[in-house]
């Protein structure tokens, strides 16, 4: 698993495909209305890939409906999104399900599904009307839960899990479609810091891995933390459309590490074997601005330690 | 194959035995007790095998089904058995079951998709009206059939004596049903809130124009209370054929959307950005279901509760997937409705269905309740 970072390319190759050079998410001058009123008027924004690129900005502001926008769900009055260098409005669902994966904020799991079987909906662009799943979509639905640690409980029913290992699930169902673009809508808008910051690290990795990934993140430190970019997202009308702003390349890799040893080709184990930097920095960048921060050093700790014995697998 | 679809394998093989064994068992049950070896015997010497084909040519002699051939049956078997059981079985028992099996695998297949379609545990087949609109159908045939027969006056010479009322009560469950999702929906969506609100608004509505007719009933209000409480009395071979040309097909027709029903459970916005194209599935699964409930019910009046109960019942055995919750669930209704349509008839005076499979299903659904966790759908 350690050994390749592109879980989707490595398990169906081509379906990932498409042009290689232009950006896989492209919005230009995109204005949507909800309810009669415009809540996104004129933004641009691009993902390439290998980047993750944040979303933030106050409550209300739109960046559900931006992402709810990129992934189809959500018509635009006006402007264009680009996937992979196509116009979205001319494809289908299923074409644009394999082409960008959604993580929402929350989703229905009162029904009892097996954390399997949820994973296993992320391959629905995959499977024909008529059709079973292939062997291809076992494997990538067995590396999905690998990767975003939840196939120790693949039986159990989603109902049982916590916050956290849900939102895992679900981040699990993103991955196992193996697309080259993913979409994250306030992934950790419910969890605590320390199981924000596992999820993040798990979105960070796929990054990592060749995917691009837009994410809205409520916690502008946590999102300065992770990301290669952030898009501000202003309900003010005065500002209008958002402010992409560059980070500084050292401050997203001092942050969750993985810059020391040769930064563009580092998949998840790296960056945790490396967290302690993370921790440490972390502990002195903020330590005034939160208590809490050396609880959630200490946890972390607890999560590197049950992944350690990943490479044996 | 995956794992999901052996296990509906599996358990819609030994379903579908038990049915087999269900149905057997009721064509023994009745004033006549027939042992269940005799039963079998009737039935495999009513096995036809097409033997030989001829051509009589256009200018005459026996054709078979308008075309100018006939075709020579043998029967491969003939157990001996008495002429009194053959014609009990063959005449008056076996259409009749045949009816209940596919009456009920109609109706729990549609209430299946139903409650996962709303995602609400009380959603049964009729939710979007169609049972009543088949309702008035039926009893404005049986009080005011001048009316109708003027309505339906240029393609009354095409219907068959006795079938007015079912194509009545058919067309009827149709109309409601589009017209619940012509009202619900809009700008080509259709929100299954709105659904869920308008189907209830239409069912009160159509409640209201069927106790109306029943005031007007008269001398037929026995006929039109029976028919309401559903019953399968009075099934002939007709039905049956009509049943089994429209009942299997587009049960296996929703099979075929498990998978998006089984997405639609998470919300239409995760279905959609899974790549689930959600209106068109919705729309699809609406109007399959509404035809097998408007068939059910066409033919057997309203009977209630079973395809309220049994995918209950199924689901909390089988779980929610619906690539094993459908199979499943179609056949254990089709069991269910026998033996409850077996114990109706083979009382002192005869009950009408609906009757028993409420009196029977719900203690059996608190039994459920009551012994498993069950915190939702």
């Amino acid at each position: 698993m350690s050994s390749d970072p592109g879980t989707g390319s490595a398990v169906d190759p081509g379906r990932t495909g498409g042009g290689c050079d232009g950006p896989l998410i492209a919005v230009r001058d995109l204005v949507v209305s909800r309810g009669g009123e415009r809540v996104l008027d004129g933004v641009s924004l691009r993902v390439d890939r290998g980047e993750l690129v944040g979303l933030v900005g106050p409550n209300g502001a739109g960046k559900t409906t931006l992402v709810s926008a990129c992934n189809g769900t959500l018509a635009p009055d006006a402007g264009v999104i680009e996937l992979n260098g196509r116009d979205l409005t001319t494809l289908s669902h299923r074409e644009t399900a394999r082409v960008v994966a959604t993580v929402p904020q929350e989703t229905n799991t009162a029904f009892e599904f097996s954390v399997e079987a949820v994973v296993e909906m992320g391959r629905t662009a995959y499977v024909s009307r008529f059709g079973t799943t292939t062997a291809a979509d076992r494997e990538a639905v067995r590396r999905a839960m690998e990767r975003a640690e939840v196939a120790e409980f693949a039986d159990r029913s989603v109902t049982t899990l916590s916050g956290g290992e849900r939102q895992r699930v679900l981040l699990a169902r993103a991955l196992a479609a193996g697309t080259p673009a993913l979409l994250l809508d306030e992934p950790t808008a419910s969890l605590d810091i320390n199981h924000q910051l596992r999820t993040l690290e798990l979105v960070r990795a796929a990054v990592d891995g060749g995917k691009a990934a837009l994410a809205a993140i409520h916690d502008l430190d946590l999102a300065a933390r992770v990301c290669d970019r952030l898009a501000f997202v202003n309900d003010d009308p005065a500002v209008g459309s958002p402010m992409v702003t560059a980070l500084r390349d050292g401050q997203r890799g001092r942050s969750l590490g993985g810059t020391a040893g040769g930064g563009d080709r580092v998949d998840a184990d790296g960056d945790s074997g490396d967290g302690s930097d993370d921790r440490d920095d972390g502990g002195s960048d903020h330590a005034g601005a939160d208590d809490g921060d050396d609880d959630r050093a200490g946890d972390n700790d607890g999560g590197d330690g049950d992944r350690a014995p990943e490479p044996d697998r | 194959m995956s794992h999901e679809w052996r296990r509906a394998a599996a358990y819609s093989a030994v379903l579908a035995a038990a049915t087999a064994v269900v149905v057997t068992v009721s064509a023994g049950i009745g004033p006549v007790a027939i042992p269940a070896g005799t039963v079998v015997a009737v039935v495999a010497n009513a096995v036809a095998v097409p033997a030989s084909v001829e051509w009589v040519g256009a200018a005459g002699g026996p054709a078979t089904a308008g075309l100018p051939l006939r075709v020579g049956f043998t029967h491969p078997f003939s157990f001996p058995v008495s002429g009194t059981h053959e014609a009990i079985v063959m005449r008056v028992r076996l259409p009749r079951i045949l009816l209940a099996t596919f009456v009920g695998v109609a109706l729990a297949a549609a209430g299946t998709v139903m409650q996962g379609f709303f995602r609400n545990p009380m959603a049964d087949p009729g939710i979007i009206g169609v049972s009543s609109g088949a309702a008035v159908g039926a009893v404005a045939w049986i009080v005011a059939p001048s009316a109708l027969v003027a309505l339906l006056g240029p393609v009354r010479p095409l219907l068959a004596d006795g079938v007015g009322l079912q194509i009545a009560a058919f067309c009827g469950a149709l109309a409601a049903g589009f017209g619940v999702y012509l009202i619900a929906s809009r700008d080509g969506r259709t929100p299954v809130a709105t659904l869920l609100l308008a189907g209830v608004a239409v069912q009160t509505f159509l409640g209201a124009v069927v106790s109306y007719l029943l005031l007007h009933s008269g001398e037929s209000i026995r006929r039109v209370t029976y028919w309401l409480m559903g019953h399968l009395s009075g099934a002939n071979w007709g039905e049956v054929a009509a049943a089994a040309l429209v009942v299997p097909p587009l049960t296996v027709a929703l099979f075929a959307y498990a998978r998006d029903l089984n997405v639609l459970l998470l919300g239409e916005r995760d279905a959609v950005a899974l790549g689930v194209n959600a209106e068109r599935s919705k729309r699809v699964l609406l109007a399959v279901s509404s035809v097998l409930t408007g068939a059910a019910v066409a033919v057997s009046g309203v009977i209630g509760f079973v395809g309220l109960i049994v995918p209950h019942g199924v689901r909390l055995v089988v779980g929610p997937d619906h690539r094993v919750l459908l199979p499943t669930s179609a056949l254990a209704g089709g069991s269910f409705l026998v033996a409850a349509d077996t114990v109706a008839r083979a009382g002192v005076a005869e009950l009408p269905v609906g009757i028993v499979t409420a009196a029977a299903g719900a203690p059996f659904f608190l039994y459920l309740l009551r012994t498993r966790e069950v915190y939702s759908l």
